[in-house]
């Protein structure tokens, strides 16, 4: 129902066309019932409207939250930091390499010198052991040959010149060791049976020096001694084939004894 | 809300929500104020206020926290700087549309205001004012013509 505290309303929808034929009916009556009001629906200028102005609020930014407030500077400075972070990634890898193979230089020669200091222990143990092995086969030796004391100081010599040796490999120590072995065994063979054997040899594979039957504990060097392996194998050989030609001719109880004589030499 | 939809309302809606703020006062102090608190709102509530309605909260906000400041200050503030001003000469329009904006009730100046500076139809100024679709009309009405009126007195003056 329109009032006078409505009208307004009533007029507004009347410019702009919103009444329905009731409301404008009911409108036309009200404007009759009151004609002083109708100066105001004719004064009423519809394209009369306020032009908005230009005003700018400066503090935008404050009003933004954190997170995104670096969201302008990260699109304007992306390519920079982009830039700064390849670069950074760069030299950080530079430097943990350059680093790494630093220290793999500098743990080169502690390897190396780890790896002989645990040789030489392995050799000095090697020694030890063949030392004891030395000295018993010595004890026996004395008993068996009867030498002198000399003989052990002699011994104990070559323990000291083959530590010294300790850079050499393993593996022609243990052949030494060996050769040694099978040199005393031979030694001790030839005491019982062909002392002028191994004698012979010694003097042939030593120096221009005379070289006596004590000279056996020599510490003998990878060529003299493969040599004088060879000589000793070829000297058994010739022994073992002696004995085979002499076997032939015995009976079997010297053929045992033969075979014991192999069994040892191992 | 997302938090890039809060900062799109920022870039699309602080500048409209200080120019309205400013045709009630001219505290430019008190204006930045209210949008600051506005939009510290809008970031509270940014779970519960859907971005397409954000434009209608920013303004009802700010429109809650002007009317609590008049109501605190002296509410004829405004019509003794209209007395003040009114005797100067003004040969900008824009001057004195401004000057005639000053002379209308609070509640008709933001109305006429969302209306046209903001485009809003007169159920949102509604629902932003707290006022029946037919009162906003009525208030729209009455500030056009008292608008027309004082503008045709100023150039019946010039």
């Amino acid at each position: 129902m329109i009032t006078k505290d409505n009208y307004e309303a009533y007029f507004l929808d009347a410019i702009e066309g919103n009444l329905s034929m009731d409301e404008l009916r009911d409108l036309n009556k009200f404007l009759a019932e009151n004609p002083e009001l109708r100066k105001e629906l004719e004064a009423y200028d519809k394209d009369f409207i306020l032009i908005p102005e230009n005003i700018s609020f400066s503090e935008k930014n404050s009003l933004k939250h954190k997170y995104l407030f670096l969201f302008p500077s990260w699109a304007k400075y992306s390519s920079v930091a982009a830039v700064a972070l390849i670069f950074l990634i760069l030299a950080s890898q530079l430097f943990f390499k350059s680093e790494k193979e630093t220290s793999t230089i500098k743990q080169q020669p502690i390897a190396s010198n780890t790896n002989i200091i645990g040789r030489v222990i392995k050799e000095i143990e090697n020694i030890s052991t063949r030392n004891k092995r030395t000295k018993k086969e010595q004890q026996k030796e004395n008993k068996q040959a009867k030498q002198t004391v000399q003989e052990k100081q002699v011994a104990s010599t070559i323990i000291t010149t083959q530590t010294q040796e300790s850079t050499q490999t393993q593996d022609t120590i243990y052949s030494n060791s060996l050769v040694i072995y099978e040199v005393e065994n031979l030694i001790t063979y030839n005491d019982d049976k062909e002392e002028s054997i191994v004698n012979s040899a010694i003097v042939v594979q030593g120096s221009s020096q005379a070289v006596s039957q004590e000279s056996k504990h020599v510490n003998f060097t990878n060529r003299i001694i493969n040599k004088f392996k060879s000589r000793i194998e070829t000297r058994i050989d010739e022994t073992k084939e002696d004995f085979n030609s002499v076997i032939d001719d015995f009976n079997g109880g010297i053929k045992l004894y033969a075979s014991n004589i192999g069994i040892k030499s191992k | 809300m997302t938090e890039k939809e809060f900062n799109n309302c920022v870039d699309s809606f602080a500048d409209n929500v200080y120019r309205f703020l400013l045709k009630h006062t001219k505290d430019v102090d008190f204006a930045k104020d209210v949008v600051q608190e506005t939009f510290t709102r809008l970031w509270e509530k940014r779970d519960d206020v859907d971005f397409f309605k954000s434009k209608s909260y920013i303004f009802a906000t700010a429109y809650h926290k002007l009317i609590d400041d008049i109501r605190h200050n002296a509410f004829t503030v405004y019509e003794f700087k209209v007395e003040r001003e009114i005797s100067h000469n003004y040969s900008d329009l824009k001057d004195i549309l401004n000057m005639a904006l000053e002379t209308l009730p609070q509640i008709q100046r933001s109305a006429i205001l969302l209306r046209d500076y903001e485009g809003y139809s007169y159920d949102e100024i509604g629902d932003i004012l707290n006022l029946s679709q037919q009162q906003v009309k009525v208030y729209i009405f009455r500030a056009r013509t008292t608008l027309k009126t004082y503008i045709g007195s100023i150039d019946n003056i010039i």
